[in-house]
């Protein structure tokens, strides 16, 4: 495998994407709490909307869709560090990384399946939505703005369970893949907008970056134009960062064969 | 430990001593786990203190029950305590049925109701941790119970009942599947039954129709509302006798259900 280009992450994306659409509970996990959270958060805390100064013209359900699209492609990531972590647990994944000769292309088809499966799920995740009568106005340059948000976070959140996964090498490390993605996402505007927050949130809210990129997805779904170079610089940054902590990982993995 | 019940050098054990070691195994399995500090511990007071600042405009809406937020959302932070701490308790019990744990009991003089209180006293330790976790947690966030300390036991009861009401639930999907894997699936259905509910947002406030009516049918709400009860209006009999009396008939089904189960399961070997 992988005397092409690109061929060991391709054959890895290949390998991943059948695993994950041959598996129904794979697909169905997948889906499933971006999906519980779009109902719950909709369903559940429509009434905050009516909380003075909250302004969002497009409405509850779109607020809060424009976090769940960004869950959805945060947990295709973490759902595809599990799969590195199986790999291990399995046998797997030493053969892998005795055979790959271009062993950061092992990083890449990791990368590429959470992109998949990231896309995938944020299209169930907007025909659900839509359905149920979420409402945005979104242009196509802001369609394809929110695909490159899902493409970046898919491949954020993937570096990240990707770099623990290959440091502990099992699924127990599983807890620690999803808990620092699932803070940095709930430290954020998720249920109210950013100038409603209060206190040590708001301040914590305001320095994190995922807020920024919250923010421009429901700015985009809501017909907006927000800077984007900003937030793309974040996820740019963040991609960098993290592709060196999944590298890193990857080495120390490597050494322990 | 489980040498020393099975080799005969504790056999004529009191009841006491077998639930004692039983119980504080199953205690010690689950308390090891540093998922289960955190999950069970940390996560709830993190995400009530995310809640407090995150629903504080809520408190601005007509009809919300109470100005304190932290009092509102404290009563999720018991129940998702509870929910995780019920799935931990269960995957064990599962793993001993897979590792063969539960093969050695069922040669040794150990009854299946023994079994079962053993790990029902090893979620109800779990949980009075819990309680003073969140009551000081909460206490210190700002969340204090509206007649003071008079109002602990109904709390500790409360939570204690609603731990083992959760627990036992997992105790049927551990005992029926035998697979710690498969028992944690019971995460998302717990999940989904805490955030279908009313723990972030007043029944009688919900605009969406079927999302009322799922809150309506769900156990959670009565749950989590008999422990907000303390917090935000003081002694709510209608409240605290319907969260209570839900998570006593689901213990109570669920415990007879298990002992059933457990019976078979130790009679088979």
């Amino acid at each position: 495998m992988g005397g092409s280009p690109f061929g060991i992450a391709l054959g890895m994306a290949r390998r991943g994407t059948k695993a994950w659409i041959t598996s129904p509970a794979f697909v169905a996990i997948t889906l499933f709490f971006p999906l519980i959270f779009l109902a719950a958060l909709a369903g559940g805390l429509g009434p905050l909307y009516r909380v003075p100064g909250f302004d969002y013209p497009s409405g509850y359900s779109t607020f809060v869709f424009g976090f769940v699209v960004l869950q959805a492609a945060a947990f295709g990531g973490i759902f595809t560090g599990y799969s590195v972590a199986r790999d291990f647990d399995l046998g797997v994944a030493s053969r892998l990384l005795l055979g790959a000769g271009r062993r950061w292309e092992l990083i890449l088809g990791y990368v590429l399946v959470a992109v998949i499966r990231s896309l995938v799920a944020a299209a169930i995740v907007t025909a659900v939505a839509l359905a149920a009568g979420v409402r945005a106005t979104v242009s196509p340059a802001g369609i394809a703005a929110i695909l490159a948000l899902i493409v970046c976070l898919a491949a954020i959140s993937t570096l990240w369970a990707c770099g623990v996964a290959l440091r502990a090498r099992s699924m127990r490390a599983g807890p620690l893949m999803h808990t620092p993605i699932l803070l940095v996402m709930f430290l954020s505007p998720v249920y109210v907008p950013a100038a409603l927050l209060n206190g040590w949130l708001a301040s914590i809210a305001g320095a994190n970056p995922f807020s920024n990129v919250v923010e421009s997805s429901r700015s985009v779904l809501g017909g907006g134009n927000p800077d984007l170079l900003i937030t793309f610089g974040w996820l740019f940054a963040a991609t960098v960062l993290l592709g060196i902590w999944a590298l890193l990982g990857l080495r120390r993995a490597a050494e322990s064969y | 430990m489980s040498a020393e019940l099975v080799s005969g050098r504790r056999r004529g054990a009191g009841a006491f001593e077998r639930y004692g070691l039983l119980g504080e195994r199953a205690l010690r399995a689950v308390a090891t786990e540093p998922a289960a500090w955190v999950l069970a511990l940390v996560f709830p007071v993190v995400f009530l203190a995310i809640n407090i600042e995150a629903l504080s405009g809520a408190s601005a809406l007509h009809d919300f029950p109470t100005d304190n937020i932290a009092s509102f959302a404290i009563g999720l932070t018991f129940l998702q305590g509870a929910l995780f701490a019920g799935v931990m308790f269960a995957t064990d019990l599962a793993r001993d049925i897979e590792n063969g744990f539960m093969n050695r009991i069922a040669l040794a003089p150990i009854s299946a109701g023994t079994v079962l209180l053993s790990r029902l006293l090893a979620v109800a330790a779990f949980a009075l941790v819990q309680v003073a976790c969140f009551a000081i947690a909460g206490a210190i966030f700002g969340a204090s119970l509206v007649d003071g300390p008079i109002e602990l036991p109904a709390l500790i009861g409360l939570a204690v009942l609603f731990n083992l009401a959760i627990a036992v639930v997992g105790f049927q999907l551990a005992l029926q599947s035998g697979s710690g894997e498969m028992t944690q699936a019971l995460f998302p259905i717990f999940f989904v039954l805490l955030l279908v509910s009313s723990a972030l947002m007043p029944r009688g406030l919900m605009d969406a129709a079927w999302f009322h009516a799922a809150a309506d049918l769900n156990p959670v709400s009565y749950m989590v509302e008999a422990i907000r009860s303390l917090y935000v209006t003081g002694w709510d009999a209608s409240a605290l006798v319907a969260g209570a009396a839900i998570a006593l008939v689901i213990t109570v089904a669920g415990s007879l259900f298990s002992l059933v189960r457990l019976r078979a399961l130790l009679a088979r070997h």
